[in-house]
C-alpha cells in the first residue's frame, strides 16, 4: 500500500514536471513566433534555366524583396519595393545587382517581365509570373543559389 | 466557517451532526437554526488547518469537497482542464512550426521547387494564429490543472 502510494505520488510529480515543460516550452516558441517581424527568409537553388516556385506578396501593402547571389564569380545583390494589387499586376522600384547598379521600376501582370537582378553577370533574376506572383529565374548555364528575404 | 450556500450548510451541518448530536438524515433541518448555532466541528477542524499552515499551504475548507457533487464536479473540471491542455499541444503540433533565423521565418528549400506555389503573409499569419491559439490552451489547461490538483492535495491532506 505504501509503495503504490509512492508510485502514485512519482507518478504525479512526473505528470506535474511533463504540463509544465510543455506548457514553457509552447510559451518560448508562441512568444519568438510573436516578437519576430513579418520577415521570410527564402533559400533557392536553382539549376541551369530553372524557375522558382511562385511566391505571392502581400497586397496593397509595401513588401520589401532583397536578394543575394552566392556562387563564386557571380556574387552580387539587388533589392526591389513591391507593390502587388491582387489580380491586376506588380509593381516596384529599386536598385539593381551590380556591375550596374541601375534603379529598376515599372509594373506588369505579364509572365516574364524583369524587375530586379541579382548576381553580378544578370543572369539570374526576378521575373513577374503572374499579376499576383513572381518567380526567381536562373539564365545561366550553372546551377545558381542564394537567398531572398522578405519584409512586409 | 465559510459555506458557500444553504445546501452546502446542510451538507455540512448533516455530516457534523451525524458524528456529534443525536440528529438524523430524516430530520428536517432549518437554515435559520444552523447559522445561529456554533458549528461543533470548529474545534476539530483547528487541527488540519494549523497543520497545513505549518506546511506553508492555505486552507481551503474541506466540506468544500466533502458532498459527491462537488467532487464530481472537481473531476469534470480535471478532465476539462487536461482537454485544454492537450488541444493546444495538438494545434502546436498542427502549426506550420516555421524555423525562426536571422530574425524572420524561414521556409524550407524545398517549398522552393519549381511548379509550386506560396503565400509568405498567409504561412506566417497562420503561424502566428496558432501559436498564440496553442500558448493560450496550453497555459489555461496548465494552470487549470495546477489549481485543481492543489486542490485535490489539500484534500488529501485534510482528510
Amino acid at each position: 500500500m505504501q509503495a503504490l502510494r509512492r508510485i502514485s505520488t512519482f507518478a504525479r510529480l512526473f505528470a506535474a514536471v511533463c504540463v509544465t515543460v510543455v506548457t514553457f516550452t509552447i510559451m518560448a516558441h508562441a512568444v519568438q513566433t510573436v516578437v519576430t517581424p513579418n520577415a521570410l527568409y527564402v533559400t533557392y537553388s536553382l539549376a541551369a534555366g530553372a524557375n522558382s516556385a511562385a511566391v505571392t506578396p502581400a497586397s496593397s501593402t509595401p513588401v520589401l524583396v532583397m536578394g543575394v547571389q552566392n556562387n563564386t564569380g557571380y556574387r552580387g545583390v539587388g533589392e526591389v519595393t513591391l507593390l502587388h494589387v491582387p489580380s491586376s499586376f506588380l509593381e516596384w522600384t529599386g536598385i539593381e545587382s551590380p556591375y550596374n547598379a541601375a534603379i529598376t521600376s515599372g509594373y506588369s501582370g505579364s509572365a516574364g517581365t524583369h524587375i530586379v537582378y541579382l548576381d553580378y553577370s544578370h543572369l539570374v533574376d526576378i521575373q513577374v509570373h503572374t499579376a499576383d506572383t513572381f518567380i526567381i529565374h536562373n539564365g545561366n548555364t550553372i546551377a545558381m543559389s542564394g537567398h531572398v528575404t522578405l519584409v512586409w | 466557517m465559510p459555506t458557500r450556500d444553504g445546501q452546502s450548510i446542510k451538507d455540512v451541518a448533516r455530516a457534523n451532526a451525524g458524528a456529534k448530536s443525536p440528529t438524523t438524515d430524516h430530520e428536517v433541518i432549518r437554515s435559520a437554526t444552523l447559522l445561529k448555532r456554533p458549528f461543533p466541528c470548529a474545534s476539530v477542524e483547528k487541527a488540519p488547518d494549523q497543520r497545513n499552515q505549518s506546511r506553508g499551504v492555505s486552507p481551503i475548507p474541506s466540506e468544500e469537497f466533502s458532498t459527491p457533487r462537488s467532487r464530481f464536479r472537481g473531476r469534470v473540471l480535471l478532465a476539462v482542464f487536461g482537454l485544454i491542455f492537450a488541444l493546444g499541444v495538438l494545434v502546436q503540433f498542427a502549426a506550420p512550426r516555421l524555423k525562426i533565423e536571422h530574425g524572420a521565418f524561414v521556409i524550407p528549400s524545398d517549398s522552393m521547387s519549381a511548379g509550386k506555389e506560396f503565400h509568405p503573409a498567409e504561412i506566417v499569419g497562420r503561424e502566428r494564429r496558432m501559436q498564440e491559439l496553442s500558448a493560450a490552451l496550453t497555459l489555461a489547461g496548465a494552470l487549470g490543472l495546477a489549481v485543481q490538483y492543489r486542490r485535490v492535495s489539500v484534500r488529501r491532506q485534510n482528510a
